[in-house]
Formats: C-alpha cells, structure tokens, sequence
C-alpha cells in the first residue's frame, strides 16, 4: 500500500478559496480573480477526437476493472484520482424493511478491498456495452454490470465512473454504483478471444515484472520463444542468443501495455506501450521509448515470437491503461496477401501516399527519435526511402498479420515491422515502426 | 458487492455475497419515468436555489456524503494544465450566499440524459452560465443521484467548464 501512501492528494493551500468558482466561475466573470477564471479565458490547446477520449477513458475503467481481476492494486491505483469518492447506492434493512441507502467508500478502501479479499476468489466484474460522454476535460462512461466471485454470480447493477482529464491522462475521479440481485442477465461473457488477449497482456505484465524483480537479460529468456526474431537494419536476427549471451546485469529496463490486439483464433496477439531504461533501479531515466511485441501461443503459455521498439519519446508515461483493440474481420490467411502490399504497394516515391491509404484512423505510428502517433497524418519519411521485404506472419484466423523487412535511404537505414487488420475495407494498417 | 469493504459492510451486509445472508428484498420500484421526472426536479430545485439565492433549498437536495468537482484548466509552467479541483458542497452554497445580491445567477440548462438503474441516477447536461445577462462560459453538468429514505438526493456533481464552442443560445430560466 505503499504506492497509496504516496498518493495521497495534496491540498492546496487556498482550495476553499477556488473551491467557489464553481457557483461562481459565476463571479469570476465578473471580477475575473480567480486563477480558474483566467485559464477559462485562455484558449485551452486543441483537444483530441471524441473517438480517440472515448477509447481513451474506456481503456481506463477496462484497465482498472481488469486490475482487480488480477489483483494488480498497483494498477488500480494508476487508474483512479486519489481523491475519488465512492458512493454506493444500495439497500439496508431497518427493522425487517428495506430502505435505499448511500454507502461511502473511497480509492484508497476499493484497493484495500481489492488488496485484501480472499487470495483464492477471483474478484470477476464484467460490464456490457458502455455509454460514453465526453465534455472538454469531464466524461461519464455508464455501464450494466454483474460481479462474481470465482464462479459464484454476486449481484448486478450500473456502474458510473466519472472520468477527468490530468495532465497524466484520464482518471477515475468519482465512481458510483447500484447494487440489485433482481433482473440480473447474469449473460455477460467474455469471448474466446478476450480471454486470449487478457493471457496475454497478462503474460506482458508478468515479463515487465520479472525484468523488474530479476533481470532483464533472465526476463527475455524466459519470455522468448526458441525461434524468437528482431531485426536490424541487416535484417532478420534470432533473439535468444542475443541474450544468451548477454550477463545479468543491474540495467533496470521498465514497460507497460498500452495497446492490445489478438486473432480472433486466439493464437496470435501484438503489444506496444512504452519503456523506460535506467542504468541501475534507482538511477535517472536515461532511455525512453516504444516498444512493439508479436505474441504467439504455444501449448503451455504466451510467448514473444518477435521484439524491438523505437527510442527518443520523450513525452511517454507508464502509468497508462491499455486499449483493448476491437475485433477485425476473418478470411482466409494467406502472407502472400500481406507481403504484395509490402513489395507492390508500398514502394517508389510514392510510397508514403500508399501507406497512409491502407492506414487505419488510428493507426500508431512508432519512429525512432520522435514522440508516439496516431493517425495516418503522423507516418512520416523521405520519399526516398525504399524497402526491402524479408517476410511476415498470418493469423490462422486470417484477421491479423504482420510484415517486416528493412529500408535504405541514401546512407541511412534501418529495419521495419508492419502490422495488418482485416476490416470490411480489407486489410489495414494499425502499428507502423520504423527504426534503426 | 465487490468492494464492499469491511465498513461499508457493516451498514450494507446485505449486499456482501456468498456466505452472507440474501440482501433483503426491495419494495417494487417506480418506473423510469416517475424516477427521471424526480431526478430532474432535484436538478431544476438546485438551480431555482441559485436563481433565487435560496441556500435552504439548495442544500435539501444534497446528501450528505455529496461531494464536487471540476474539470478544467489551470495556468501551469507550460501552458495550460488540464486540471481537476476539488469542491465541498458548503463551498458552493458559501459562493452563492456571498455574490452580490443584485447579480442573478442564472445556470441555463439544455436537454438532459438522464439514467435511473435501482437505486442509482444520473443527469448528463449541457450548461450556460449567465451572470445577469452576462454570458459566462458553459460545459456539461453531472449529477449523480442516490434513492434514499427521504427521495432522490445529489451525491456527486462535476463540471466541465469551457469558452470555446457554447451555442449561448439556451432562454434565460431555461
């Protein structure tokens, strides 16, 4: 609970003082005073897409529900604004009648339920389709909800969680809930191929924390496969004897998930989030960056198939949630599909325009020296770069793909890693790296 | 219920699962309709309080776990910083009670979302402060509702507060 202890909100000096510019932000148009007024004057700096704070603030209440799953209060802590209140609308008897109550709880008292419930039951709460509003630096995600415990179906109700803009992304700032046992679904299931994708963001986390807790060179071992690949401006290079080389060292080398997708067969799955690199635990961060994961299944567990990032991004965080990334459209899985792009689509001084033609909206986009970006406005280069394709990786379930090769231009050159979506429109792209 | 810690437990061990007794059963509710006129007439007695600087019935809407905040921006070293503030209820109705008695403190309201489930609402609602006839600024109202013994009462308001982009064309008292 240490990480709490920290946490804990600081009042401001003076806070009654502002504290009345709600009525009055009122007032401050009047007197124009306050700081709040002021900044309300200013012109805020442009604010992303409903649809990219929508994802945003559902990834919050997904991350946070799943961190009770797991029991990751570290992680549940992230997600919440210290100060958040917890109201529970609910029942209580009063002489053999039921009367509606408020219960009162806060962030600290959910982790320490979470915390200190027993180490055996699973703490299993599922929500349906959430509804999401979204307001400048204010959003309302709403949603039906049942809670299990282990198998156990418990009760059901509505969630609120009252999302905030901080300047470390979105948190939960308020969370209310109603509790019921009559006209509970109890039909709220996760798929095949969530349960997947929670394996494996599941098996990323456990990878960041045995880098955390051992070592980094001892954590790639472990997570590598045998035919495990990264690749250098060369080309293709097998992993394991990169670090089967390596000693363990003290170089401290932290990440998280911050984006998630998997096949709809569930054997295939890709990770980004960022990184940070520090010569020992306690030193500065002398490193920061991106990195993009392909996951594969074998028969005992998930296991990293292929593995590099970017470095330079100054502006990340590790203290995000992770998007959980929408299911694609099955086909037939055939590479070929895949590297045609790569080899005939994707070349001559125009390859930039075809690129971002085959890019998804949201397409992130990872390139050494600069911060992460979405969208097919931020791929970026020379129109006279040109690739070479050394080969790829189909799904089974043909709606996920990934391609990879290196790139010249000029005397500068590096390596690439595509990675493709099925959609209604054919295959996108949905994680585009470009690196040393 | 999940994270019926041990004092919520107390006062709610209905609510706590398996090798607890069954939660007691609640009367028949109303329907939504009958809740969402209530809720909303929790909303509207709050404002015609601001309007009409009457604390009383301002604070009779609250519950008293009700707490507030505000998101929106703050000077910072790099320019604006998104930033949430922390309010009290009494905070609020201090602001109210100390304006100056001949400016009409008019919060406009536009169509409302309102969602009732159990014994849980909320009101998802566009605003626009006027200050007299003076436009303020605008954003989005919530409000979350809890059913009591004694009705609907408010017991979590937070704002978002904006210049750019208000229609300013909600009528006064609307």
């Amino acid at each position: 609970m240490r990480h709490l202890l920290a946490n804990l909100p600081i009042r401001r000096p003076g806070i009654r003082a502002t504290a009345v510019v709600r009525a009055v932000s009122v007032l401050s148009a009047v007197s124009a005073l306050s700081a709040l007024s002021l900044a309300a004057q200013a012109a805020p700096p442009p604010q992303p897409a409903y649809a990219a704070d929508s994802v945003a603030v559902v990834s919050v209440v997904k991350t946070a529900l799943e961190a009770m799953r797991t029991r990751d209060t570290v992680l549940l802590a992230r997600m919440l604004h210290p100060s958040m209140p917890m109201r529970i609308a609910a029942w209580r008897r009063a002489g053999g009648v039921a009367l509606p109550a408020i219960g009162v709880d806060s962030a600290p008292g959910w982790t320490h339920f979470v915390a200190t419930a027993p180490a055996e039951m699973v703490l299993d709460e599922r929500i349906g389709e959430p509804l999401v509003q979204v307001d400048g630096n204010l959003a309302n995600v709403t949603a039906y909800y049942e809670f299990r415990r282990g198998e156990t179906f418990s009760h059901c109700g509505a969630d609120e969680f009252v999302l905030g803009r901080t300047d470390a992304g979105w948190k939960i700032i308020a969370l209310s809930y109603s509790v019921r046992t009559d006209g509970c679904r109890k039909d709220l299931a996760f798929t095949p191929r969530q349960l997947a994708l929670r394996e494996m963001v599941q098996a990323e986390r456990a990878f960041a924390q045995y880098a955390d807790t051992a070592n980094t060179r001892d954590a790639f071992l472990w997570a590598l496969r045998d035919d495990a690949i990264t690749l250098d401006a060369e080309g293709v290079k097998p992993m394991r004897p990169i670090h089967q080389a390596r000693q363990p060292n003290r170089n401290h080398l932290a990440w998280v998930p911050a984006w998630a997708d998997m096949s709809a067969d569930g054997t295939m799955g890709v990770t980004t989030g960022p990184w940070e690199w520090r010569a020992t635990r306690d030193a500065p961060v002398r490193g920061r960056g991106q990195f993009l994961t392909i996951w594969l299944k074998d028969a005992e567990r998930w296991r990293v198939f292929l593995d590099l990032g970017v470095g330079g991004d100054s502006t990340l965080r590790l203290d995000v949630p992770v998007i959980e990334v929408a299911p694609g459209v099955t086909g037939r899985a055939r590479l070929n599909d895949l590297t045609d792009l790569d080899r005939t689509r994707i070349r001559g001084d125009g390859w930039l325009d075809a690129l971002r033609a085959l890019a998804a909206p949201d397409v992130r986009v990872l390139r050494e020296g600069m911060p992460l970006g979405t969208g097919p406005a931020a791929l970026s280069g020379q129109r006279s770069v040109r690739f070479n394709s050394l080969g790829g990786r189909v799904a089974g379930s043909g709606d996920l793909a990934a391609t990879w090769g290196t790139w010249k231009d000029g005397g500068m050159k590096g390596s690439y890693v595509r990675i493709w979506k099925r959609t209604r429109d054919g295959w996108r792209l949905v994680v585009d790296r470009m690196g040393d | 219920m999940r994270f019926l810690a041990p004092l919520a437990a107390l006062t709610f061990a209905g609510t706590l699962a398996a090798q607890q007794p069954a939660p007691p059963v609640p009367p028949p509710q109303p329907p939504f309709g009958a809740d969402s006129a209530a809720v909303m007439k929790v909303v509207h007695d709050l404002f015609t309080g601001m309007r009409t600087r009457d604390t009383t019935l301002m604070r009779a809407q609250f519950h008293p776990a009700a707490t507030m905040r505000s998101a929106g921006w703050k000077p910072g070293p790099g320019g604006l910083q998104a930033v949430i503030e922390e309010d009290g209820v009494a905070d609020w109705l201090g602001g109210v009670a100390g304006a100056p008695a001949n400016l009409l403190l008019d919060e406009r309201l536009g169509p409302p979302t309102v969602q009732v489930d159990g014994n849980l609402a909320n009101v998802w609602v566009y605003y626009e402060f006027y200050a007299g006839d003076r436009f303020s600024h605008c954003g989005v109202d919530l409000f979350t509702l809890g059913r009591t013994a004694e009705g609907w009462k408010v017991i979590f308001v937070a704002d978002s507060r904006r210049r750019t982009g208000c229609a300013q064309n909600l009528p006064k008292g609307s």
